[in-house]
């Protein structure tokens, strides 16, 4: 169970050219509340739990340049990336397990993160983002998919915390 | 009571007026009863009435519809004020008792009512004064002592429980905002605000279609309902409010939430429009009118026959599915936003139960745990994939909630409404042949909670129609409408 603030996001975004963050699984929004403060040019944060996704969107209700969506990862990631320009390289942060998380949501990672991946390689070019997928030990597969949806991205599993799959633009 | 003065000083006369909120008498001293109309709404519509009365008016005095008043009290309360010119009475501590305007405002800057706080008289006449370009507009007391915060209910029918009223004062300023800033005020457009729930979306969007006086081009929406107004044909365009819904639990107070959206909306879209609250500010299930209904008074129509109601109107044609009758499809929805109006899992099993062993496919929306015997859960959480599978559709069964009005109101398909704890009059369709609606007409409806039963106790709302039925009501549609028997 990791977070965004378990990485060095302002390194990543320099060393990538990061302008665009897309969460999916905000939780309490702490990923947000750090974001806030990095100067993205837009965050766009997803949350199932209607409770945790209105507190937190109202927290930052002056923020124009922050997004919070309620709803389920693919309609939330859908009305996302209308907003997220197809060239601006993107941060995509997907966490299925953490506190408060739902339960239903949480059934079958394996196909819900191939779904969505999916839908977001159908959407964008993937090619100049970085994906971090947190939890590994929640997926049963070796998610393969990635490597076909991310040929170009240097993939690596980092065991911290509960593991964690990152995916970065080769030469980059 | 709603009241008003006309003044003429061609005749040097002064004309009483007093009005009522219509309960559905629609007399000639009633004025429709909308929960979705602020008080500046009433004021116009008494300057209307007044003025439609005594054309040869040049002074109205306006009584403020947030109190009980008589045009006798309004006739008291002017003399000890003293005002001679455009001006507020207030009580002691400020609150509006009556407006003094010249009829110019009315005639020039009706719709402008619609942004008075009626609950600030500084503010109030700050207003006036930006709007009318003169210094000072005075706001003197009458007399009255003060009355105090005002109660979660009145006296008259106004929901303050969670200070929503005060979301008036929230739009005034805006408003005055952006009179003193932008030299094309006068100009701009008029936006409703009422952004949720999905079914009173909609409500708004059907009532945008059958108004014939909109004082509105615009309508402040939650991007989570950003299909709503398309698929409906609304006449608004819509302004997204990027924000998830307003709870029902009360956590979040509608004033509150009111400044959020502000906020979120920011000061581009603030600044280009004059956004008028517009969420309940009365009870609404006290009035036997269509929740669309109030949407169109508040919207601008005066709604001042039974025949221009929804009830003697109906929204759509009547349509039919032209799939065979061999195989016929009944399509459920089940969940209606708060749990008294849920139907419960027992109820639509044993329907279903029963009409699959008649031969019938059974579908239920978004319920994956229903599913099996003969039951498959269907997703249509949009407008298109609800269309769609309406269409593929016999007969649709839905709770008080957006499916029931989308399917029923927009695309005039066979409807058996289900009602728990809300009334069905009050946002039910007109009853044409493909439409009915079952409930057991308990005397406790409508009770007014959400969650737990007041009289029983527990989750479940013993208003709602049995099984029994609810597969008798199905039948018989489609019996009447296709031809279909057992």
């Amino acid at each position: 169970m990791g977070s965004l603030g378990d990485f060095n996001l302002a390194g990543l975004k320099a060393d990538f050219g990061l302008r665009h963050l897309v969460e999916v699984g905000m939780g309490e929004g702490a990923g947000v509340d750090l974001a806030a403060t990095l100067g993205f040019d837009h965050v766009h944060s997803i949350e199932s739990q209607h409770k945790l996704a209105l507190a937190t969107a109202l927290r930052h209700s002056s923020r124009q340049d922050i997004t919070v969506i309620h709803g389920r990862g693919e309609k939330g990631l859908k009305e996302a990336l209308t907003e997220v320009p197809g060239d601006a390289p993107t941060l995509f942060w997907l966490d299925y397990d953490y506190e408060g998380a739902d339960a239903r949501l949480k059934a079958d990672p394996d196909a819900r993160l191939e779904r969505e991946l999916r839908l977001l390689a159908s959407l964008r070019d993937l090619s100049r983002d970085v994906l971090l997928v947190d939890d590994l030990s929640l997926f049963q597969s070796d998610l393969n998919f990635v490597t076909e949806l991310f040929p170009r991205h240097l993939i690596n599993r980092s065991p911290q915390g509960t593991g964690i799959l990152i995916a970065i633009p080769q030469g980059a | 009571m709603l009241s008003g003065l006309a003044l003429s000083s061609s005749s040097m006369g002064m004309r009483r007026y007093d009005y009522r909120f219509s309960h559905g008498g629609f007399r000639s001293d009633e004025i429709f009863d909308s929960a979705l109309a602020v008080p500046g709404r009433y004021m116009l519509e008494i300057a209307r009435r007044m003025l439609a009365d005594d054309p040869s008016a040049d002074w109205l005095v306006l009584g403020n519809p947030l109190l009980p008043l008589t045009s006798e009290r309004l006739k008291e309360f002017l003399a000890v004020s003293g005002l001679k010119g455009m001006g507020i009475a207030t009580d002691a501590k400020g609150f509006p008792v009556l407006y003094l305007l010249p009829r110019s405002v009315i005639d020039d800057y009706g719709r402008f009512l619609l942004l008075l706080s009626t609950t600030d008289a500084k503010l109030d006449a700050q207003l006036l004064s930006a709007m009318l370009e003169i210094e000072n507009i005075p706001s003197i007391p009458c007399g009255l002592p003060a009355v105090g915060r005002l109660p979660g209910l009145s006296s008259n029918g106004w929901l303050n429980g969670d200070l929503r009223l005060l979301s008036m004062q929230l739009s005034c300023k805006a408003a005055l905002k952006i009179i003193e800033t932008r030299p094309d005020w006068r100009d701009l457009p008029f936006t409703t605000y009422y952004p949720m729930h999905a079914g009173d979306v909609l409500f708004f969007c059907i009532a945008s279609k059958r108004i014939e006086q909109n004082l509105f081009s615009k309508q402040v929406v939650c991007t989570s309902y950003h299909d709503i107004p398309e698929a409906c044909g609304s006449k608004l365009e819509m302004v997204p409010l990027k924000l998830p819904w307003i709870p029902r639990d009360g956590s979040v107070s509608e004033m509150q939430y009111f400044d959020h959206s502000l906020k979120r909306l920011g000061p581009e879209v603030t600044g280009s429009q004059f956004i008028v609250f517009a969420r309940l500010l009365r009870l609404y299930s006290h009035t036997p009118f269509h929740l669309i209904d109030h949407a169109r008074f508040a919207l601008g129509d005066p709604m001042e026959s039974f025949e221009k109601t929804i009830h003697a109107q109906p929204s759509a044609p009547e349509a039919l599915c032209a799939r065979p009758i061999d195989k016929p499809r009944v399509l459920f929805h089940l969940n209606g936003g708060w749990t008294l109006k849920n139907l419960t899992d027992d109820t639509f099993r044993q329907a279903a139960r029963s009409l699959t062993s008649l031969g019938w496919e059974v579908a239920v929306i978004d319920r994956p745990d229903l599913q099996g015997n003969g039951v498959t859960s269907v997703d249509a959480g949009e407008a298109v994939s609800l269309r769609r599978e309406v269409e593929a559709s016999h007969i649709f069964v839905g709770v008080d909630s957006f499916p029931h009005h989308f399917v029923r109101q927009v695309m005039g398909w066979p409807t058996v409404g289900l009602f728990g704890n809300t009334k069905p009059t009050n946002s039910d369709a007109t009853y044409l042949r493909g439409y009915r609606t079952s409930c057991r007409d308990l005397s406790c409806n409508r009770c007014g909670a959400w969650y737990e039963c007041p009289l029983f106790g527990g989750d479940v709302c013993a208003n709602f129609a049995g099984p029994e039925r609810i597969v008798a009501d199905v039948l018989d549609l489609a019996q009447s409408l296709y031809g279909i028997t057992v």
